[in-house]
């Protein structure tokens, strides 16, 4: 059953159908193969549960947020703000690409508009200021990735939904360590740029004076952060109350900038209308999927079969990993996380792993996958708004930045505390 | 983000051949309206939240119900967004392997996807076509102090759905229209895989 399943899958995927379709068909033949109930019944109930969970509504406001954010001028005056302030360290610029993809990331979800505005804003500076191209453009596709891990998260509530893990919880869990991978960045880009002095460019000087200058540039999206990463831990508000708050919040801050008109609006609603369709009917998919494999009973099989094997949960949860970041070449992150999620949790709870813990852990590797070749959606969208190059300088770029992912699943193996101290304090 | 609707057939093209087209350039511009709208239900459903948000800090009072009037606003925008995404090609499909395919399997494979595809959305339309006859049949209210014919969010959801497949089944047979009378690189244009080129503009406008 478990290979079937498998074959089925991977046949379906590889023949390029559509994620979504092709998790709906996987389910409807083994329902078929295995199943003597119609399971394929509970579809019209499943589609219209998930469709109208007040929990998912968080996910087409977190995209209307970023999607009016990008339109509302706030972005290239935080990324010049932000260059005032870390441009100082070996690097440069760099470590500006890190920190606005960070900050940017704490306040939208979006990993691919992440990328895209900061290298829209950063690129011409490789020929201006004499940067080593690869390791400046591997900055922003990894930096594009902390989106995944610093909340507000789409994919902390998406893997909350699959697996019945409080999203409050996680996105406390996923605070630290997002904070701590972006430092890890800005470590790989100094310990680079001390070897090789003449890959970090012209130095840029500053002043305390500009520095301070340039913070009000920075308030408007540390503002957002806390209207609705605040709103959730002073209990004011669920998850998707705080997306709602942040999107009344975004649209005042394009009115005072004079960019709220209609025709932004237009482009910012078709924008996140075809970005949550897509991601909603993989979703659809994805439950009705999970759904036929409790019933027939794989879930149980696979649990059953991966502890079947003797191996310590050291050695267990090293295999799962191993295994997702390979997956992670080929697959494209959203997919990714829910076809696995909820398979291999369930694995992991058995071992005597926090689901909390876990779901951190999951977002590092989807965050590697983002930049592993060949598949690796970022590494094509820094690609994609170059205006000239090859793939391979991208490629070669993100790797030290691979290594650094690596680093922080390290850290979070040894020191589960990474993850687990923040809500340990609160829950 | 340019309004990427197709250009019209040249007019040469036997109008039987020409007709999918312009069903597509009009379905394009149908499924946009739909997706305006269905964002204006969601701005709303934001505007709305925040105020319950507040009023019950501020006021310790409550509009009551908000959570379920946006669920449903939510379920009604993205069923009629699924057409748009399809125009748009925004629906994710792994390309790892298809970019080594020959041309001609690349677009088979294109067939088999949409069509998949809209098999799947099939179903559940058929489905949610059942259980809105059930709502009507027994007057089905939600079980919550609101008590909403659930007849007023599941209409427009279910003709979303329809809509959905309407569109696949229409699609592929311009996209076949197309290949037939030679024109590989229209057909790629409605059914292929999104060039990364094509989706950084639609990111990052």
């Amino acid at each position: 059953m478990l290979a079937k399943t498998l074959l089925i899958l991977l046949a379906l995927i590889f023949l390029s159908v559509p994620v979504a379709a092709s998790l709906g068909w996987l389910g409807l033949t083994l329902q078929y193969l295995e199943s003597p109930m119609p399971l394929h019944r509970a579809l019209g109930d499943i589609v219209w549960q998930t469709g109208t969970d007040f929990l998912l509504v968080a996910i087409p406001m977190f995209v209307l947020l970023g999607e009016i954010l990008l339109r509302a001028g706030v972005t290239e005056r935080m990324y010049e703000g932000i260059v005032k302030w870390l441009a100082w360290l070996p690097g440069g610029l760099m470590h500006s690409n890190v920190g606005s993809s960070a900050l940017f990331a704490a306040t939208s979800g979006s990993s691919v508009a992440t990328a895209a505005t900061v290298g829209t804003v950063a690129l011409p500076q490789i020929r201006a200021r004499g940067y080593n191209e690869p390791l400046f453009l591997g900055t922003i596709a990894a930096g594009g990735t902390l989106g995944i891990l610093i909340p507000p998260s789409i994919n902390l509530i998406l893997y909350g939904l699959l697996t019945d893990t409080s999203v409050p919880e996680l996105y406390l869990a996923g605070f630290l360590p997002g904070l701590l991978l972006a430092l890890l960045f800005m470590l790989v880009v100094v310990v680079a740029c001390l070897m090789r002095p003449r890959w970090g460019g012209e130095p840029i000087r500053t002043s305390w004076i500009e520095r301070l200058a340039a913070l009000p540039a920075l308030i408007p999206p540390i503002g957002i952060f806390l209207v609705v990463v605040g709103s959730i831990y002073a209990g004011l508000a669920t998850p998707t109350e705080a997306a709602s708050l942040g999107v009344v919040a975004a649209l005042a801050l394009a009115a005072a900038n004079r960019k709220l008109t209609l025709e932004m609006l237009r482009h910012a609603v078709e924008g996140t209308m075809r970005t949550t369709a897509m991601i909603m009917l993989i979703i659809l998919a994805a439950v009705f999927l999970n759904f036929v494999l409790s019933v027939i009973g794989l879930t149980r099989a696979l649990t059953d079969f991966i502890t079947g094997l003797g191996l310590t949960p050291l050695q267990t949860m090293l295999l799962i990993i191993a295994l997702l970041v390979v997956l992670g070449c080929f697959m494209e992150t959203l997919s990714m996380l829910l076809t696995t999620a909820p398979l291999v949790t369930p694995i992991v709870v058995a071992l005597g792993y926090d689901p909390v813990w876990f779901g951190i852990l999951l977002m590092v590797l989807l965050e590697t996958a983002l930049i592993t070749p060949p598949i690796g959606i970022n590494l094509y969208v820094v690609q994609g708004i170059r205006p000239a190059g090859r793939l391979n300088d991208v490629m070669l770029g993100a790797l030290p930045f691979v290594l650094a992912m690596f680093a922080m699943v390290a850290l979070l193996l040894i020191f589960p505390q990474t993850a687990l101290w923040l809500p340990s304090l609160v829950y | 983000m340019s309004e990427r609707i197709e250009r019209p057939a040249s007019p040469e093209v036997p109008a039987s051949l020409a007709l999918p087209d312009r069903l597509v350039a009009f379905g394009g511009r149908l499924s946009r309206w739909l997706v305006w709208i269905g964002g204006t239900l969601l701005i709303g459903s934001a505007l709305m939240v925040s105020l319950e948000v507040v009023l019950r800090k501020v006021a310790n009072s409550s509009l009551g119900g908000a959570d379920e009037i946006s669920g449903y606003a939510f379920a009604v925008a993205t069923a009629l967004a699924f057409s748009f995404a399809l125009f748009e090609r925004a629906h994710i499909r792994v390309d790892a392997l298809y970019g080594l395919f020959p041309k001609g399997f690349r677009f088979l494979t294109d067939l088999l996807g949409l069509a998949l595809l809209t098999g799947f959305a099939a179903i559940i339309a058929w489905m949610a076509w059942q259980m809105v006859a059930d709502t009507i049949e027994h007057g089905a209210r939600s079980i919550t102090p609101l008590r909403t014919p659930l007849i007023i969010p599941q209409l427009p959801w279910l003709f979303g759905w329809l809509l959905f497949v309407l569109f696949g089944v229409l699609l592929l047979v311009a996209a076949v229209a197309r290949r037939l009378r030679g024109d590989g690189a229209g057909a790629n244009r409605l059914i292929g895989i999104k060039s990364m080129g094509e989706q950084i503009e639609d990111e990052s406008v």
